[in-house]
């Protein structure tokens, strides 16, 4: 009972429900984390133990609340995208409350400037990033820390991989996570870190900085019970996911009229996803389950050399193999991932791959024992391309005129792709039909809107990873990126963009691994400024 | 040398009798690795839209020398089955390894292929 009576107590220190709190008041940290998703948890979770307080925002609670999850909605133009108020998930663990687990890394390439990706090029180098993926890794449950194909052939001797020529190909390995729920696998020990402090239902609703505009004074955070509070700190650090992020900015103009850290009007632009559809088939003249292409533990992709990228001047991209006759059935993400209520998104779409699962399992019983050869389940396999986006520009969040109920411009988004995007898919579907054929092992199929290379339109049907990338990219120059090489905003000391809204380009990858470690890299940097 | 060739596709049998009662082809007139794949009907699409795009190559004469020849320009006899088989399939490989490929239907194949579904879809 005691016991019980001190938990409640530490509970109640660490935790506060800023719903509970007298209206008005005032909280002060050294540091004021914005948004408790991956990106924020994981920083919170490198302060504890520290001698500083920490400041962790959430506008929801420790469950789904569809009043919360209502602020994420706003309207889409341009390509076909997922509804957004359920693209993300608005309470304590974000969207890592509904992520499927995958991840890899980022390749070197994917920092470089490439003369043929149009805003490509970071200020720093994959190892600046590199050196947080060990700990990020641990955070997200990954397991061992091995990327390398020979060592993952070497656990399992039926992992083979095809025998496409080794120098243009490579097979990108990939780590599933159980996924981790950031908001169950990290809600105790951040409630009882001692110099944490949690508070749910503190939406931002404002930024505001001292009179020139150089520095970040306080938030404003508002709730449904019609409270509004004031945060103080020494540093500030948004951390609400890409379309969020910008939109804060954006609409946190009282002083900076076009936004915060808007004079280039850059925020928001370069929204980024991973552009991923069903593109063609491999049909082998053998059986073979491929099996280090499959889910298990790991798996490998087929990715292409950074020195074949820029000879045929494309994008980053993989191409993953799934068993025809399941992945047939399955429709694609973006049709089944369609309500407003993420809840029933995510049941749609799992119901969609179990029904694709019960609806092929005679056929794959069938083909398993049949000498018949077409569409046996080890014959055949949908190529599912998954490429980085080219930055551009025009692919942007913007403020609607409507605002939320606690009174902020809603984020309207436009996702927009280029010519480049449709042509690397094309050509990176090419390519394998090519070295299929030259390894004399099958034939290649694309599907019929790969066709015609005059058409550089995405189909409908291209989905995304749920990857909201860009709208805050790094760049050493104001006029072409919103933050650093250290994530702060140019010309605020003491704010800075945490996650995947400041990559400069989005690799082709699940970025969840890279906003975990790109996160404890911006701790880091402020740890070192602070001299802990 | 066309009348020679014409001779050559109307005396070599076409069709075979399949031990699984799906029709057996000469190589001249049936790939190898794709016709494991497509049936009939989509080797004959694959022939026609190659025909159609390729009108200089709208012969029969002229896809079966066309097949016939190596690279050195030396014919083989098309009535040696396995010769052919094992030339279309050397000439196949060369082109996927040099990306002399086209795409029909959908399938990224080789040129030789498709003048096998050329031939295929005006033979048979």
């Amino acid at each position: 009972m005691c016991t019980l009576f001190i938990n409640h107590l530490d509970l109640k220190n660490m935790h506060i429900d800023a719903r509970e709190l007298d209206n008005g008041s005032l909280i002060e940290g050294d540091i004021c984390i914005i948004g408790a998703g991956a990106a924020g948890i994981s920083i919170a979770f490198d302060w504890i133990n520290t001698s500083h307080k920490v400041i962790l925002l959430e506008g929801g609670g420790f469950e789904y609340d569809d009043q919360v999850q209502e602020l994420y909605n706003g309207k889409l133009t341009g390509q076909n995208y997922y509804p957004m108020k359920s693209s993300r998930l608005h309470y304590f663990g974000g969207s890592s409350m509904h992520w499927g687990g995958m991840c890899s890394t980022f390749d070197d390439i994917d920092f470089e400037v490439r003369d043929w990706v149009e805003h490509s090029g970071w200020p720093i180098k994959k190892d600046a990033i590199a050196t947080f993926y060990p700990a990020a890794h641990n955070i997200l449950d990954l397991g061992i820390y091995e990327w390398d194909v020979n060592y993952w052939m070497k656990q399992d001797p039926k992992c083979i991989p095809l025998p496409l020529d080794p120098k243009i190909v490579w097979n990108k390995m990939w780590h599933f996570s159980p996924p981790t729920r950031f908001g169950t696998k990290y809600r105790d020990v951040i409630v009882n870190a001692k110099n944490i402090h949690l508070y749910t239902y503190a939406n931002v609703v404002d930024i505001k900085a001292t009179d020139n505009i150089s520095s970040i004074n306080s938030v404003t955070v508002k709730n449904y019970a019609g409270k509004e509070h004031t945060v103080k700190a020494k540093y500030f650090i948004l951390a609400c996911c890409a379309i969020q992020n910008s939109r804060l900015l954006l609409a946190s103009n009282k002083q900076a009229p076009a936004g915060l850290g808007n004079d280039n009007d850059l925020v928001g632009r370069y929204f980024m996803e991973h552009p991923e559809l069903k593109t063609g088939e491999l049909w082998l003249n053998y059986s073979d389950e491929l099996k280090l292409y499959q889910f298990e533990k790991v798996r490998a992709e087929l990715a292409v050399f950074p020195e074949v990228q820029k000879e045929l001047k494309i994008l980053n991209g993989t191409i993953s193999l799934n068993p025809l006759p399941l992945a047939r059935k399955v429709q694609s993400n973006v049709r089944t991932w369609n309500e407003e209520d993420p809840r029933k998104s995510l049941k749609k779409n799992q119901n969609d791959y179990g029904d694709a699962y019960k609806k092929s399992f005679f056929q794959r019983v069938i083909d398993r024992f049949s000498p018949k050869k077409e569409e046996k389940i080890f014959q055949s396999f949908e190529l599912y391309t998954r490429i980085e986006q080219a930055p551009n520009p025009s692919s942007r969040v913007e403020l609607s005129n409507e605002k939320d109920s606690l009174g902020v411009p809603r984020a309207n988004l436009r996702w927009a792709m280029l010519p480049i995007d449709k042509r690397t898919v094309r050509k990176l579907n090419e390519l394998i039909g090519q070295l299929v054929g030259a390894a004399g092992i099958g034939r290649v199929k694309l599907y019929d809107f790969l066709l015609d290379e005059n058409d550089t339109s995405m189909p409908d049907f291209t989905s995304g990873g749920w990857h909201h990338m860009g709208t805050t990219r790094i760049s050493e120059d104001p006029k072409k990126g919103v933050v650093d090489a250290n994530c702060k905003m140019h010309g605020i000391d003491n704010l800075y963009i945490a996650g995947s809204s400041c990559f400069t380009t989005g690799g082709a990858i699940n970025p969840t691994l890279t906003v975990v470690a790109i996160s404890l890299r911006l701790s880091d940097h402020i740890k070192a400024k602070m001299k802990v | 040398m066309a009348a020679a060739a014409t001779a050559v596709v109307a005396t070599v049998p076409i069709v075979y009798f399949s031990r699984r009662n799906r029709k057996s082809y000469h190589p001249l007139v049936m790939p190898e690795i794709l016709g494991q794949f497509c049936d009939e009907a989509e080797i004959r699409l694959i022939g026609d839209r190659y025909r159609s795009r390729v009108k200089g190559e709208d012969d029969k004469d002229k896809l079966t020398e066309l097949l016939l020849t190596d690279n050195t320009g030396k014919k083989v006899d098309s009535s040696d089955k396995s010769a052919v088989a094992e030339l279309l399939n050397k000439k196949i490989l060369e082109e996927f390894r040099a990306y002399k490929t086209i795409v029909e239907k959908g399938w990224i194949i080789t040129i030789t292929e498709a003048r096998q579904c050329a031939l295929f879809s005006l033979t048979t």
